[in-house]
């Protein structure tokens, strides 16, 4: 499972108000960015505040130390995201429930090459 | 027809909770999305969109992970129904651009139409919707110019082209559902999306059909290394991969196959045949998960009958929830046709790190089927001849047609035709609500039977086979007409099959009304589950339904199907069935109103019963089977030697009518006529007349029997031409030749032959006898008779002659009253007599 993901300090609860749906969940980070940014969203680099809230020491289900970046509404609300630089695994972690370990525990990692961003 | 597909799926799969997981099922999944299975057009299911209470949006997307980067295109069909209708002007289809532009699809609920919108000036569809049915909506999109354009048909009914100019860009998403905040209640099925510009516009009529691993394969390597979930080996005698790569729908993880060690190993397995011949493409979809989810890698193969690959997905399998692949598949070198998706098959392993052990969970291929052109000319149709007089003047001997409208093969066939219910094994009727009358008869045929509504006691008719069918394959075609009857509540079950016992139900099939009549069928799983297609709307006239179901290929698996038509028209399938058991085989077929609890009135009509355990389409006119004509040149110049004609009555039970008549020209030689009468069972009438100059209205000609020598009565001192004693075959062959003589004649001497009996006894008409003689030599004058005789003392004509120097043939014809005293017809003789010598 993901280490330090979702981040401790508290975070803009997922998903977006202004969405108006009470779920939204995307196979990978680029397919988010194209979705939201229909919605009138845009992606931004995460501040230094941001980094060591958010982004500090998070490494992927595979064990990858990852980066961050943030995901603005239309409302200026900034959501965070994580993608590990991993060579081949480049998953990305998400806000919300992807499924459960072994141990039950719930998974943020969308897999595979999920965090490719283009 | 040209088409790519970037994505193929009659939501088959599921999964059993939706998820964006891996984009093998969607990039993107927004609020209320699930899959249905009360409500499809095809399949098992069909994606819902559904908000209650507090408006939401609900909508799935396609990404550029899906549709690629730098598109400009995006043309697609998908079926469409609304449950509930929206509370607002909701999206159904649309396409979000890098502009931010969106192009959108979607319904003006107080219209009740669909919408096309890019820019400010949206284009309405003719068609007005109806809450629970399915259309079909069309769509080509671009955005690659500086004007954007959208084209919608509703049904093949084109909406005027949307048009905006803008700056070019590219497609980021294709979405599916309303964005905005409604509520409603929608269903989506049969979805089909292509980026390829040049692909043929509109897609039109399809369907997409899933087939699930059904069966082992000897291709399978499975080595040390490729297990089932209990860690046993995959062997595809003992332990097939497929039961465990079969699930439908995705979303069980209890079964898998796994790899616990690297290298160029595999399970294989056979994936479901399919029954349509017109294949547009094929998408491969597979759900996996890993044991834990440190890095592996392995790989996920669709196979085509000449080894052409594709990976559905290769890489990194370690997720410890489920993930979903798809990806469409290489088009075969053959191309796609029924045959090469049966030759289809899937191929899980060849695993480089196995760090976790991979999982395969479900493997499933999505098949995009569009309409069958045409009328199956495969099979069965006996022949098709014609000939034609070539030129236009001249010679031309006859023109003659053929035609086979359908020669069903069936293994059952009920017409009513015998005005009773003896095509029945047995009937059961104890309220007499079931009879066979002229009134029911559909499809140009002279009986059906009528099904009086009055109470819910069950009547019907069944058919028990002999030999009960074990193919797996049971179509059904039945004529029913409501007929104005009134059914306030439940469906009548009007027929039904069984296998032979009589105890598992292989498919029923029921007539009901909601704001009009409907049809429905169900079909029955193992567990006794029902699995029911919607209902379909009927106007109050003879419809004719076809159903089609397909037995699971073994125990293990779930593959069976149900397809129902309704007047030609598909309307659905049902698949993922495991019916294997129930359908063990097919033994009897229920007519009539096997069961019913509801209240009505009237009568509905059935007919046309046909059955077959082949699958081949039994379509509208099964008794017109065959059309025959024959006619002489329109010219009326030259040859024309007959009129012939044969043509099926399409009013009353003439089977056949013939006719054939002179030419009004010349050489006249007969007029003949067949026809059916209209009015009983006679089969046939044949009618004979002579030309009209002459006052015969009619006669039938034929010879008359021919009484020949059988045996000697009386020989005398007479000799046959080899001076032997034995005469009657000499005189009852017709070589002179062969002979009976008498040499120094004197006056008294006779013979006497007996002659055969007559078939029958002539009760009409001439008799006459005949007789040749002649005298050989000599110069008296030799007076002989030829008398015929009855028994040994009764005369009853004779005919005297002076005979000549050559052979002359005698004719005598008796009288009437000499003909009235033969009363033994078993008794005649022939008698020779020298009369005198001078």
């Amino acid at each position: 499972m993901a280490t330090n993901w979702p981040p401790i300090i508290s975070y803009p609860e997922w998903p977006p108000i202004e969405l108006g749906t009470p779920w939204l969940s995307f196979s990978d980070i680029q397919s988010g960015i194209l979705t939201l940014q229909s919605f009138g969203f845009t992606r931004d680099n995460p501040t230094a505040q941001e980094n060591q809230n958010y982004f500090s020491q998070v490494r992927c289900d595979e064990g990858h130390p990852c980066q961050g970046l943030m995901i603005v509404s239309p409302l200026g609300v900034r959501y965070p995201f994580a993608y590990c630089t991993g060579a081949t695994h480049k998953s990305a972690l998400v806000l919300w429930i992807v499924g459960y370990d072994i141990n039950n525990n719930p998974c943020y990692d969308l897999g595979w090459n999920s965090g490719a961003i283009t | 027809m040209a088409l790519t597909p970037v994505k193929i799926t009659g939501y088959e799969p599921g999964p059993a909770t939706l998820s964006a997981n891996g984009g093998g099922i969607f990039d993107t999944l927004g609020g209320n999305v699930t899959t249905s299975t009360t409500y499809k057009r095809t399949g098992s299911r069909a994606l819902r969109f559904y908000v209650s209470g507090s408006a939401a949006g609900a909508w799935v997307n396609y990404t550029t992970s899906t549709l690629g980067t730098s598109k400009t295109y995006e043309i697609g069909s998908a079926y469409v129904m609304w449950h509930t209708w929206p509370s607002g002007d909701a999206e159904i289809f649309g396409a979000s651009t890098a502009a931010a532009q969106n192009c959108s699809i979607y319904f003006d609920t107080s219209e009740k139409k669909i919408m096309s919108s890019v820019g400010s000036t949206p284009q309405t569809n003719s068609v007005v919707w109806s809450l629970d049915t399915w259309y079909r909506i069309d769509w080509k999109i671009y955005c690659g110019g500086t004007t954007w354009t959208i084209d919608v048909q509703v049904d093949g009914t084109a909406s005027t082209q949307a048009t905006s100019s803008e700056s070019t860009s590219s497609f980021t998403t294709a979405w599916l559902g309303w964005i905005n905040s409604f509520t409603g209640e929608m269903f989506i099925d049969d979805y089909i999306l292509s980026v390829t510009g040049t692909d043929t516009y509109p897609i039109g009529a399809h369907t997409v059909v899933g087939i699930s691993p059904n069966n082992g394969s000897s291709s399978s390597t499975p080595g040390t290394v490729i297990e089932d979930d209990t860690s046993t080996l995959v062997d595809d005698s003992t332990n097939p991969a497929y039961v465990e790569l079969d699930e439908v729908p995705f979303g069980t993880t209890t079964d898998y196959i796994k790899q616990d060690g690297t290298g160029t190993y595999f399970a294989e397995t056979a994936l479901a045949d399919i029954t349509n011949n017109t294949v547009l493409g094929a998408m491969g979809y597979l759900a996996y998960t890993s044991s834990n989810t440190s890095a592996n890698s392995a790989d996920t193969r669709i196979r085509d009958g000449a080894g052409q690959e594709t990976s559905i997905f290769t890489g990194d399998m370690s997720e410890t929830s489920l993930f979903y692949k798809s990806k469409i598949i290489t088009t075969p070198a053959a191309g796609w046709s029924k045959t090469t998706v049966d030759a289809l098959t899937a191929r899980v392993g060849y695993a480089t790190s196995v760090g976790t052990n991979p999982y395969w969970q479900t493997l499933m291929v999505e098949v995009a089927l569009g309409a069958a052109s045409g009328t199956d000319t495969s099979t069965s149709k006996s022949a098709y001849l014609e000939g034609v007089g070539q030129g236009t003047s001249s010679s031309k001997s006859a023109y003659t047609k053929g035609l086979a409208y359908y020669p069903p093969t069936s293994i059952i066939n009920i017409n009513h035709e015998t005005g009773d219910t003896s095509q029945y094994t047995n009937v059961v009727n104890a309220d007499g609500d079931l009879t066979i009358v002229s009134t029911a008869a559909m499809a140009g045929t002279k009986y059906g039977m009528s099904c009086l509504v009055n109470d819910t006691t069950a009547f019907y008719g069944y058919k028990t086979l002999a030999s009960p069918s074990t193919t797996g394959i049971l179509r059904f075609h039945i004529y029913i007409d409501p007929n104005d009857i009134t059914i306030s509540s439940s469906e009548i079950i009007y027929a039904a099959a069984f296998d032979s016992s009589d105890i598992n139900l292989i498919f029923n099939t029921g007539l009901g009304y909601s704001s009009g009549y409907t049809i429905r069928a169900y079909v029955q799983d193992d567990s006794s589950g029902d699995h029911d297609t919607s209902t379909y709307s009927i106007t109050n006239t003879p419809h004719y339904v076809e159903i089609l179901v397909i037995r699971a290929s073994t125990s293990l698996s779930s593959n069976g199907s149900l397809s129902l038509w309704i007047d030609g028209t598909f309307k659905e399938t049902l698949s993922g069935i495991d019916n294997y058991d129930k359908f063990n085989n097919f033994g009897r077929l229920y007519i009539g109103k096997q069961d019913w609890v509801g209240t009505g009135s009237g009568t509905y009509y059935l007919d046309e019963v046909i059955v077959n355990d082949t699958g081949q389409e039994i379509s509208s006119y099964p008794y017109q089977h065959v059309y025959l004509e024959g006619e002489t040149s329109t010219s009326a110049s030259t040859s024309k030697s007959a009129y012939i004609k044969g043509t099926i009555s399409t009013v009353t039970n003439k089977d056949v009518y013939l006719k054939g008549q002179a030419s009004i020209v010349t050489s006249k030689s007969g007029y003949t006529k067949g026809l059916s009468t209209s009015l009983s069972n006679k089969s046939v009438f044949i009618q004979g007349k002579i030309e009209t100059i002459v006052s015969k209205p009619a006669y039938l000609s034929g010879l008359g029997e021919i009484l020949v020598p059988i045996s000697d009565i009386y020989v005398g001192s007479w000799k046959n031409e080899v001076d032997g004693t034995v005469l009657y075959p000499s005189v009852a062959d017709s070589n002179d030749a062969t002979y009976a003589w008498y040499q120094a004649a004197s006056g008294g001497e006779y013979f006497e032959v007996k002659l055969a009996s007559p078939v029958g006894v002539p009760t009409t008409g001439n008799r006459h006898f005949i007789w040749r003689a002649y005298r050989k030599e000599g110069t008296e004058s030799l007076t002989v008779k030829c008398e015929l005789r009855q028994g040994s003392s009764t005369s009853i004509a004779s005919d005297t002659q002076i005979l000549t120097d050559s052979v002359a043939e005698y004719m005598y014809i008796l009288t009437s009253g000499e003909a009235a005293n033969i009363t033994d017809y078993t008794d005649l003789r022939l008698r020779i007599t020298i009369m005198a010598v001078s």
